[in-house]
């Protein structure tokens, strides 16, 4: 069935965007029919935001033009695209922590305008409680955000969209923050929009959600368009292999390298590694990996085991603005590149060239700063870092989290194979990851520990059961 | 041309400032003469902009070095002020016998603004205060105790002055100090090649030593470096305490070196123009010495236009100096950002 | 090309003007600096004065910092000017210095003493004046408590208030005299803020004439004093103008007098060192009465205070000296 026969009602005309001196968007033409959902797969920095971004108003493009119902649209702000019936659903929230979910109604329908217009908070509410009863959610409209569930934020957020009786409505990776549950529960809602005649975009790289509602899927591939067209042309695996260019193997790994021998035992949790093992921990975020993670730090510490750190977040935690790659490794590593208080420059060049080597790092420059690098050639840099000295145990938070599917893949493997040597600990929130890789894991919820589970113990909708805090 | 960046800035500045000074019916030829000879007239006038210059240089170093560690330490006035009426007490009260003594002031003195300035370090470790808060009251406080204790312990019963005895002789950077001597007895000491060496050591230090990069660290990402093991104690120790001893360092050059006593309101504010020294020099500690030379270079300049001049005041100087240094420190802003369009278009 | 013409026309014309072969002046002002309604824009008056009638070249300048004195005085004697005046005793150690460097230049210093041959020091009899705004404060006082404001916490300013004291009880020896200083720094004599409060704390312990010798600070006596309607005395300059009605009478010290004086007579080729005093006998220190105050003041008041004056001009009331016994 091909699109372009029926009139479409979004149309990207020749759309390029460019950054600095390189492409985020390159000539991309795109048609999306009224009533369908459209989804837009893409790895990271492929373009798939910029190119909504352009839409929603947030960014102006460099050329190119966008027609709307075959009218020229070009949205200069959130407020004209929101004019012209388009909600974007960010994947970070949008919403004051402190206000009632009500304010945050309140404070998002009022129009542009210096003036701050007092508007019917009465109206509001009811229009609010409509859509609640619509869809039969409950939202305490008068609970401030911040003590309201990761779900219930995001239906806020939803909800705050269509008080806007939008036509079109972005959903950027809606389901990243939830539980298996809580994500069919969403995708259910979106072909429930669907038949109320809405448009939706759907940003996902979950290529299995994709499948099950998508009507058609775009493929974007460093800025460009590599495919388009309606979704049961196309399988998954094939999906994955335009997104990348390249074939991808299998997420599942076997498990058999796991021995008895107890390397770290953690005396207050209960908590033990085997040498040979990758130990996950499952859990939607926020329900207390960090605090386990700084716990866990503690106690390496204090029982002068080595460790490799894969920190929780990579930005915040592990890159330091301005300084080089071979300042990161020396960091790491300070005694093995000092001697006599003085750096031994062409030592420490030397092995953090091989690294960079080894880990397939790009641009393999020794002098230049890490955060100029991409986010997954940053991650694979600081894998190939923290297992530099073999340390005893492997600390591993997120370690996928905003590299390409290509990082992915190799930290995936480099886990792997590590855990041959040693033992990793894996923290994510990402399901796929702990089942595809950890040997034994526990599922967190609300600090509390559930676990350790077997490999293939539970099944997805079971391991959800205790995400969600189902099982008591 | 990015690097041409400053000079190009400092040229700007002084043809606005002629500019301006045109307003006023100053010859702008006039001041332009003043302005860049009037630190070079005699070799007692490049002696006393040398001792500007030395003051300027360790300021700019006391607030330079914990920005490095991404601290924003604006105490350096109190510590000077601090420091200065300790050299000042010791040089009056310590017996003087051997060279050792010199040494025992100076390194006693410099321990006096190391503590002065690791209050600030303490308060931050073990109550989170904020630096620039403490900096701010702990000003006022060394400030006043020096202000109290000059007056009621140590006042110069020869003079109206609020200042204290002068020190020892001995210990008096005087006839045995070839700087001052070869200066014509100007204001400027061997405390100059003291400055010159710290900006050189602390330049190779950062550079090429595990803790020169720990500081860096801390500074750029203090989360990431807590998470590598880098203790919070050490890093605000070594800054600050640091910055202490260049501030104590003022203090000495102050008291040894030029007027050999404390004298209250002796400080034109270098605490506070070391902050525009080090931000001029983009914390580079071998930048710190060409900035510190210009703007002692203006404060000198600036403060003989009045002298030289028909109608401008000592205000008006004020204006020129801004003028200058404005220009200065915008042209790498400017530069940066014409040099990074260029790149663009290409 | 025209407008550049100009330009070079006018420069070529500054550059002309500017050398001539009069007697050359250097007045160095204190950090006050020459707007400060009272002891430097005296001694400013005073030299502007002897431009305009002896036709001498004047050149003033205001010190920055405490390193920048040494370096103005030493420029003035480089540049061969022929006398030299440092204004205020925070100069007397590089007048000096620089005295010593230069010996045929010739200097002049107010209210410092230095002890050479080229050097005139021009010294006030404060306390003479001082008990006399006592006498007058006592005579006008109502509640028989008077304040006295000083600025600086310094021996000079010591002996404004002994003999303030002394005059008060030559009047009235019941009476109470309330004494503050603003503080022991520099900004004592910029801070009218403080000099504000501390005159209203004066006037809430019943202080009714208040005495001021702090320099710029005292504008906030003037404020306090016209606000809860009591009696101010002002220093050093006439201050009578500032608010009249309020301000009782000045202290004058004539420190115009002094400079004009000195400029003078080195004009004349008559410039000695040592030390030269002004007191009430040759009026370098007085009261001001003038259309400003004159109402306040009844013959009978002003003859008993020009009573006074005579007696102590004649030495027959003896004013305690906090120089001489603290």
């Amino acid at each position: 069935m091909p699109s372009s026969e029926t009139a479409s009602f979004i149309e990207f005309k020749n759309i390029s965007k460019v950054f600095d001196e390189h492409f985020a968007c390159r000539d991309i033409s795109l048609k999306i029919q009224r009533g369908t959902v459209h989804a837009l797969v893409g790895e990271n920095g492929a373009g798939k935001s910029t190119l909504m971004k352009i839409l929603g108003g947030l960014l102006p493009a460099t050329s190119g033009t966008i027609l709307l119902s075959e009218k020229i649209y070009q949205p200069t702000s959130a407020q004209e695209a929101f004019q012209n019936y388009i909600a974007f659903i960010h994947q970070h929230f949008v919403l004051a922590d402190n206000l009632t979910a009500l304010d945050n109604l309140v404070l998002s329908s009022s129009t542009a305008g210096s003036v701050l217009q007092k508007k019917p908070m009465q109206q509001i509410r009811q229009k609010a409680h409509a859509l609640l009863k619509k869809f039969s959610w409950t939202i305490d409209l008068d609970k401030v955000v911040y003590k309201l569930s990761i779900g219930q934020q995001q239906r806020l957020e939803i909800l705050k969209a269509l008080l806007q009786s939008p036509e079109i409505i972005i959903f950027d990776e809606p389901t990243a923050v939830l539980t298996p549950q809580e994500a069919t529960e969403l995708l259910h809602f979106i072909l429930e929009l669907k038949t109320q005649g809405k448009t939706i975009i759907l940003i996902s790289h979950k290529l299995h959600e994709i499948k099950k509602v998508a009507d058609n899927i775009s493929i974007l591939r460093h800025g460009e368009l590599v495919f388009t067209d309606a979704a049961n042309s196309i399988s998954v695996s094939e999906i994955a292999e335009k997104m990348i260019g390249r074939r991808l193997e299998s997420h599942q790994r076997a498990s058999g390298h796991m021995t008895k021998k107890v390397i770290f035992q953690w005396g207050n949790e209960n908590i033990s590694l085997m040498k040979g093992e990758i130990f996950g921990v499952a859990g939607v975020e926020g329900n207390g990996q960090n605090e386990l993670i700084s716990k866990m730090l503690n106690e390496l510490r204090q029982q002068k085991l080595s460790y490799g750190d894969i920190s929780e977040d990579r930005v915040r935690l592990s890159v330091f603005e301005n300084l080089s790659l071979t300042e990161h490794m020396l960091l790491k590593h300070p005694h093995e590149f000092v001697s006599n208080g003085v750096i031994q420059k062409e030592r420490l060049e030397a092995a953090t060239a091989e690294l960079l080597a080894r880990w397939d790092v790009r641009p393999g420059v020794v002098t230049q700063p890490l955060h100029e690098l991409s986010g997954g050639n940053q991650q694979k840099f600081i894998v190939g870092r923290e297992l530099w000295n073999e340390p005893k145990i492997l600390l591993a938070a997120h370690p996928t989290r905003g590299v390409d599917l290509g990082a992915q893949q190799k930290i995936h493997e480099a886990l792997h194979e590590y855990k041959k040597l040693n033992a990793v600990f894996l923290v994510s929130s990402d399901l796929d990851e702990v089942i595809g890789l950890a040997d034994r894991y526990i599922v967190l919820y609300k600090n509390k520990i559930f676990g350790p589970f077997q490999k293939n113990e539970l099944n997805e909708m079971q391991i959800g059961l205790y995400m969600a805090g189902g099982v008591s | 041309m990015k690097k041409a960046a400053p000079i190009i800035g400092l040229i700007v500045g002084i043809a606005l400032a002629c500019l301006l000074a045109l307003f006023f019916r100053e010859n702008p030829l006039h001041v332009l003469k003043v302005l860049l000879t009037s630190s070079y007239n005699s070799k007692f006038d490049f002696g006393l902009t040398l001792f500007y210059t030395t003051c300027l240089i360790f300021s700019g170093l006391a607030f330079s070095i914990p920005m490095k560690a991404g601290l924003f330490h604006i105490g350096a006035e109190g510590q000077i002020i601090f420091s200065a009426v300790v050299a000042a007490y010791l040089g009056h009260v310590l017996p003087f016998d051997t060279s050792f003594s010199i040494l025992l002031l100076c390194v006693l003195t410099a321990l006096a603004g190391f503590l002065a300035a690791y209050v600030i370090a303490l308060l931050k470790l073990y109550r989170q205060a904020h630096e620039v808060v403490v900096a701010i009251m702990l000003n006022f406080i060394l400030s006043a105790f020096a202000t109290w204790f000059t007056i009621n312990r140590l006042q110069n019963p020869n003079s109206q002055n609020p200042e204290t005895h002068l020190i020892q002789p001995s210990f008096q950077f005087l006839n045995n100090d070839f700087l001052k001597v070869y200066f014509e007895q100007s204001a400027v000491s061997s405390f100059f090649l003291v400055a010159i060496l710290f900006c050189i050591v602390l330049f190779i230090l950062e550079q090429k030593t595990l803790w020169g990069l720990q500081i860096r660290a801390y500074g750029s990402n203090p989360l990431a470096a807590r998470r590598l093991q880098i203790s919070d104690f050490k890093i605000l120790t070594i800054s600050l305490g640091l910055a202490g001893v260049c501030s104590a360092l003022v203090g000495l050059t102050e008291v040894l070196g030029n007027t050999f006593q404390f004298k209250i309101g002796f400080s034109p504010q270098y605490g506070f123009l070391g902050i525009a020294v080090a931000l001029l020099a983009r914390n580079n500690f071998l930048g710190i010495i060409a900035s510190a030379f210009l703007m002692a270079s203006l404060h000198k300049g600036a403060s003989d236009l009045d002298l030289e001049t028909k109608f401008l005041t000592r205000d008006f100087s004020l204006i020129l100096q801004a003028i200058i240094i404005f220009s200065v420190a915008s042209s790498y802003y400017f530069f940066n950002y014409r040099f990074k369009k260029k790149v663009k278009l290409d | 090309m025209l407008v550049a013409g100009r330009i070079f026309f006018f420069l070529s014309a500054i550059i002309v003007s500017s050398t001539s072969l009069a007697f050359k002046v250097g007045l160095v002002l204190d950090k006050g600096g020459k707007d400060d309604k009272s002891f430097n824009t005296s001694a400013y008056n005073g030299a502007t004065k002897a431009e305009k009638e002896l036709g001498i070249e004047l050149k003033y300048v205001e010190a920055t910092d405490n390193n920048s004195l040494e370096v103005l005085h030493r420029n003035f004697a480089q540049k061969k000017y022929d006398l030299v005046i440092g204004i205020g005793f925070a100069q007397a150690d590089a007048i000096k210095k620089v005295a010593a460097l230069f010996p045929q230049t010739q200097f002049a210093i107010v209210d410092g003493e230095v002890k050479a041959n080229n050097v005139r020091s021009l010294l006030f009899e404060e306390h003479e004046g001082s008990f006399l705004m006592g006498a007058a404060a006592a005579m006008k006082s109502k509640t028989g408590v008077v304040g006295f404001l000083g600025g600086m916490d310094i021996p000079l300013i010591r002996r404004f208030q002994k003999g303030y004291e002394a005059g008060v009880k030559y009047i009235n020896p019941k009476a109470t005299v309330l004494n503050n200083y603003i503080g022991v720094t520099g900004e004592a004599w910029n801070n009218p803020t403080k000099a504000k409060e501390m005159a209203l704390s004066q006037i809430g312990k019943k202080a009714d004439v208040i005495f001021h010798a702090a320099g710029a600070s005292g504008s906030g006596l003037f404020d306090a004093a016209a606000d809860k309607k009591i009696y101010a005395i002002g220093v050093d300059s006439n201050q009578n103008w500032i608010k009249p009605g309020v301000v009782l009478t000045s202290m004058l010290k004539r420190v115009d007098v002094a400079v004009y004086e000195t400029i003078k007579s080195a004009n004349a080729k008559q410039f000695q060192g040592g030390v030269i005093r002004f007191g009430l006998k040759d009026s370098g220190v007085d009261w001001a009465l003038d259309q400003n105050n004159e109402k306040l003041w009844s013959a009978l008041e002003k003859n008993k205070l020009n009573e006074i004056k005579k007696q102590i001009i004649a030495k027959k009331i003896a004013v305690p000296d906090y120089y001489v016994t603290k």
